[in-house]
């Protein structure tokens, strides 16, 4: 497991993106920072980049014209540029500063859109300590902030960042703890436990359900999800996300295999979506 | 709903085609052309003032036109005397009598003229790729003073030309009056004709409905454009018919349709109040009243499908306050329910704009409406003012054909007379061509500062050339450019007796696009980063590698590449590309024109920048010999940035009031999806507003789609892009075309 490193003294995040303008993740126009490392391995995970915490090159054979400039490439070159963005690094190391200042860049858009930053991954609980510092400064500038993760972290940590989280994005997968195990490498029971203490907190929690084919996507399933986040006490939203095969070039260009799911349809989003309306 | 109207459209205008089969329409166009060119050559024998000339054909279309009224239609515009795609710049009408016949006198006259426009302005579009001059003056982009009209119809303009007529004792000053007057009388007899032909019409045997529509007609066209429009249908009235009988009167392109929400807003509001009206009845006109443009243009199978047809909405009026009202929202969604490419939308907006209307605009853009572009007032407004417009006349702005900025009644902006590619005479800066005495290189700058004043004194040099040049030239406009019409509607004119062409307006600018700024600058900025500050090449060898278009120098093209560009939100380079625009804009804000008025500049760049890109040769910021050039005030597309924040943020770094009301457009391309949603459109204009971003022309698309596209055109018959101050249907675009927007850079979301 990845933890967040100390060089030269500071603290250093790795990230391996930082999206401007990205309005599927929370409220209004948000910046949203990609953590880079994961402690699970969701079948249809959209961003096979995030999972390992490594420094990655991502190869997009279809833009390459084979010019040979990149053929000696190791992990220091970060600075390389493909002419044609066929070689991108993938995961570079980031202070709190450093991030403040790209993220405090769009406060404009956040002050206009009801908007802010959002700190996903990967799994960006797994670097809590540079994500409390980058949570922390957030706040004292103002700055919305929103919480995108997967859970599976002891919930000291989850309290570590309550102070200065406004929104949590909190992913619930499957009910089944065993069918969760298989799709994502780990049972789902501190996940919802997690989920269960952090609703009974005052911060803001958005429930995610990213809906895959033959996974999760009856309505069964969304009922037990319905009934146990009752149980819990009602998050402020809860949000279906059809599957979407986006991510899919990107495992191509890691070397990676892809699992593939089909894209559900929008008769069966709104069929789902009316369990929680 | 609308088919019937729509079928009588079609076949209208299918008897009007350009060129090719002579139709009977068409050739009786053509007959009725050249019985005019008839005697206006018998009249020109014993007349040779250019406004009474003018006039006198004015009188001679009213009485040969045949009017042509479309009995679904409850409007009145359509003389027949154009092609369908003739917006009144062309030859194929009457009113070009005085350009074609008073051309050889000119050139008689002033020799120099011919051979200007004969070989130095040839040379400089196809040899040099260095500006564009298709006109010597443009006489596209007008704007009627539709709410001088709106305020005392032509009886009280008639009535004010009376008035001098009586005191002025000046003879070229009266004959301009008494031209004013034929065509005034003209203007009116032509709407008397439709009132008769509607008249005529119904002694047939109608349906209820074309009897209420020729009904209307009948008894509007006695009253406009003569009285002040009394209602809501009166004032749609008067906006289209005069914007057509202009067009054909006066041989000039009328591009703005009107600012219709702040021209109609009380008239809307008052029918309502008075129970003359409904809702839906003023939606069924609006929709019938935009109609005519797509069909007439044949958008559906034209591939530069350019109708300089615009309308305004929003801002603001004359006093400040905010137009939004029911009829723009009117406007908006029934140009959107009906799926209209045309009339193109140009919607101002500020600080002040109402969630409300952008919202409006936020819904139909972000359904892949792609027909908006969104003006800043509160960049345009203070540019035009720093320029000298009284600021109630610059709250009076509209903009087109595309985006090009007018002050509506205040005199003619010449809104599209020359493109000047700027990294162009960079590039020949920098490898002199011996074709050009003006532009040379000096060897070995010592710093950057040097090369810049050098540069900077090159560009001055050229573009003081092209004003002198244009100036000889447009000495033939004082002649055959004359409107007594459209000036009539001027303010400045008629208290001047003088015409437009001649300087007679209020305002009299001329406006210089500036294409390729964001190339220039990062070149520059390259430059100085390579040559003067890492010292990592030498002027010279620069100069090599870039003759050898990179070939061999990857490190160095990495470098460049590499560098901070402009529209990165950077403040070093921003800080050059305000420099540069504002040191531009000054120079070229003091070039006195024909008509002593003085140059605005715009970065308004049209299609422009395709057209200079391939002759351009390699540039100093890693671009390669015809690669695309920035567009508008935007990035470089050498390489692709795709966080829409950075260049929004840039756009508060460099001072757009600097172009003096000249429209600087960014275009950005947005990816439709279901999270980019009016109210996240609403916030992005916010945004806008707060980081001073001049004109911003959206597109929102969905890339797999606009690919599918172009493999499965029938799939996709009703997919409207905006490609650069005009909206198309994508299938019906060339390949090329369809491939440079396929290559814009969609901003991530």
């Amino acid at each position: 497991m990845y933890s967040n490193v100390n060089l030269a003294e500071k603290l250093v995040g790795n990230i391996f993106n930082i999206q401007h303008f990205s309005i599927g993740d929370g409220p209004g126009i948000r910046t949203t920072v990609f953590f880079k490392g994961c402690n699970l391995r969701c079948a249809w995970c959209h961003n096979p980049e995030s999972q390992s915490a490594k420094t990655e090159w991502m190869f997009y054979k279809e833009k390459c014209t084979g010019c040979g400039r990149c053929a000696a490439l190791t992990e220091k070159d970060t600075d390389f540029v493909c002419f044609q963005d066929a070689r991108q690094i993938c995961g570079k190391k980031y202070t709190a500063d450093e991030i403040l200042s790209e993220v405090i860049k769009d406060k404009s858009f956040y002050e206009n859109s009801g908007g802010g930053a959002t700190f996903s991954g990967g799994e960006c609980l797994l670097q809590i300590e540079f994500l409390t510092e980058i949570l922390k400064a957030c706040k004292e500038n103002g700055i919305h902030t929103a919480v995108d993760t997967a859970g599976h972290v002891p919930y000291e940590t989850i309290e570590k960042i309550l102070p200065y989280t406004d929104l949590f994005l909190y992913d619930v997968k499957c009910f089944d703890s065993e069918k969760h195990k298989q799709y994502t490498g780990v049972g789902n029971e501190l996940i919802l436990e997690n989920l269960r203490r952090l609703l009974n907190t005052s911060v803001a929690v958005w429930v995610r359900i990213p809906i895959i084919p033959t996974v999760n996507d009856t309505v069964e399933e969304m009922q037990n999800i319905k009934l146990l986040l009752d149980s819990y006490g009602a998050p402020e939203t809860v949000e279906l996300l059809p599957y979407h095969a986006i991510g899919e070039h990107k495992y191509d260009a890691l070397n990676k295999k892809a699992h593939t799911f089909s894209v559900p349809s929008e008769e069966k989003m709104a069929q789902l979506k009316k369990v929680f309306s | 709903m609308y088919s019937a109207l729509k079928n009588q459209l079609k076949q209208h205008y299918d008897q009007l085609p350009r060129g090719g089969e002579k139709t009977p329409l068409l050739s009786k166009a053509i007959e009725i052309q050249t019985k005019i060119y008839g005697e206006m050559d018998e009249y020109y024998k014993h007349e040779k003032h250019p406004a009474l000339l003018k006039s006198h054909i004015h009188t001679l279309i009213a009485e040969n036109f045949e009017p042509k009224i479309f009995s679904e239609s409850p409007f009145f515009y359509e003389m027949s005397l154009r092609d369908r795609f003739c917006w009144g710049t062309e030859d194929l009408t009457p009113s070009s009598w005085l350009r074609i016949r008073t051309r050889p006198t000119v050139y008689n006259e002033h020799p120099l003229v011919e051979f200007i426009e004969k070989h130095v302005l040839e040379y400089f579009q196809k040899s040099a790729g260095i500006c564009s001059m298709p006109n010597s003056f443009d006489n596209d982009h007008h704007t009627i003073g539709y709410t001088t009209l709106f305020a005392e119809g032509i009886d009280g303009i008639l009535s004010r030309v009376r008035d001098a007529m009586k005191v002025e004792t000046n003879e070229d000053k009266y004959a301009f009056l008494k031209a004013t007057e034929e065509s005034c009388i003209a203007l009116c007899s032509i709407a008397e004709k439709f009132s008769s032909k509607a008249d005529e019409m119904l002694k047939e045997e109608r349906a209820p409905q074309e009897i209420k529509f020729l009904s209307m007609i009948r008894d509007t066209a006695k009253r406009i454009p003569k009285a002040p429009p009394a209602t809501f249908y009166e004032g749609l009235a008067m906006l289209l018919f005069t914007r057509e009988a202009l067009a054909t009167l006066e041989n000039i392109g009328i591009s703005n349709l009107g600012h219709v929400d702040r021209l109609l807003g009380k008239l809307y509001e008052d029918d309502i109040a008075a129970g003359r009206l409904t809702e839906s009845e003023a939606r069924d006109l609006v929709t019938r009243w935009m109609m005519y443009t797509d069909i007439k243009f044949d958008l559906e199978n034209s591939s530069w499908p350019e109708t300089s047809t615009c309308i305004q909405l929003g801002g603001c009026d004359e006093n400040g306050n905010t137009v939004y009202n029911s009829v723009t929202r009117i406007f908006i969604e029934e140009h959107h329910k009906a799926g209209f490419v045309n009339p193109k939308l140009n919607c101002r907006y500020s600080k002040n704009s109402p969630d409300e209307y952008l919202k409006l605009i936020g819904k139909a853009l972000t359904a892949g409406h792609n027909n908006f572009v969104l003006i800043n007032d509160d960049i345009v407004i203070p540019g035009l003012v720093n320029n000298g417009v009284a600021l109630k006349d610059a709250r009076r702005f509209v903009n087109g054909g595309c985006q090009e900025t007018m002050i509506e009644g205040g005199g003619h902006t010449e809104g599209a007379g020359i493109y000047i590619s700027i990294p162009r005479i960079l590039d020949l800066f920098l490898r002199p061509d011996e074709r050009f005495g003006w532009i040379h290189g000096i060897k070995e700058p010592k710093s950057f500062d040097e090369f810049y004043s050098e540069f900077f004194a090159s560009l001055k040099s050229f573009l003081n050339t092209i004003f002198e040049q244009r100036k000889i030239r447009q000495v033939y406009h004082k002649v055959w450019q004359h409107c007594p019409l459209f000036s009539a509607t001027q303010d400045g004119c008629i208290e001047n007796r003088m015409d437009y062409c001649e300087g007679g307006a209020s305002y009299n600018f001329s406006t210089v696009a500036l294409v390729g700024l964001g190339t220039t600058v990062d070149s520059l900025y390259a430059l100085k980063k390579l040559v003067y500050e890492t010292g990592t090449v030498s002027l010279s060898k620069f100069k090599e590698i870039l003759a050898a278009d990179w070939q061999g120098y990857d490190e160095l093209r990495r470098e460049a590449l590499s560098l901070t560009k402009y529209c990165q939100a950077d403040g070093e380079v921003d800080k050059m590309a305000n420099r540069l625009l504002s040191e531009l804009s000054e120079f070229v804000g003091k070039a006195e024109n024909e008509r002593g008025g003085s140059h605005i500049p715009s970065l308004f760049v049209y299609y422009y920048f395709e057209y200079f890109s391939a002759p351009l040769r390699a540039t100093p910021d890693g671009r390669r010999n015809g690669d695309l050039i920035s567009m508008g005030c935007g990035p470089s597309r050498t390489f692709a940035n795709s966080d829409i924040t950075k260049p929004l943020r840039s756009m508060k770094n460099v001072d757009f009031t600097a172009c003096k009301g000249g429209s600087a457009v960014l275009d950005v391309q947005l990816p439709l999806s279901k999270n980019l949603t009016p109210d996240i459109f609403v916030s992005l204009i916010r945004s806008c507003a707060d980081l001073k971003c001049p004109t911003l022309q959206p597109n929102a698309v969905s890339p797999k789609e606009l690919l599918d596209a172009k493999v499965n055109p029938d799939k996709h018959r009703d997919l409207i892009v905006r490609i650069s101050g005009l909206s198309a249907y994508f299938t019906a675009l060339t390949p090329q075309v369809q491939d440079e927007i396929i290559k814009r850079t969609v901003y991530n979301v």
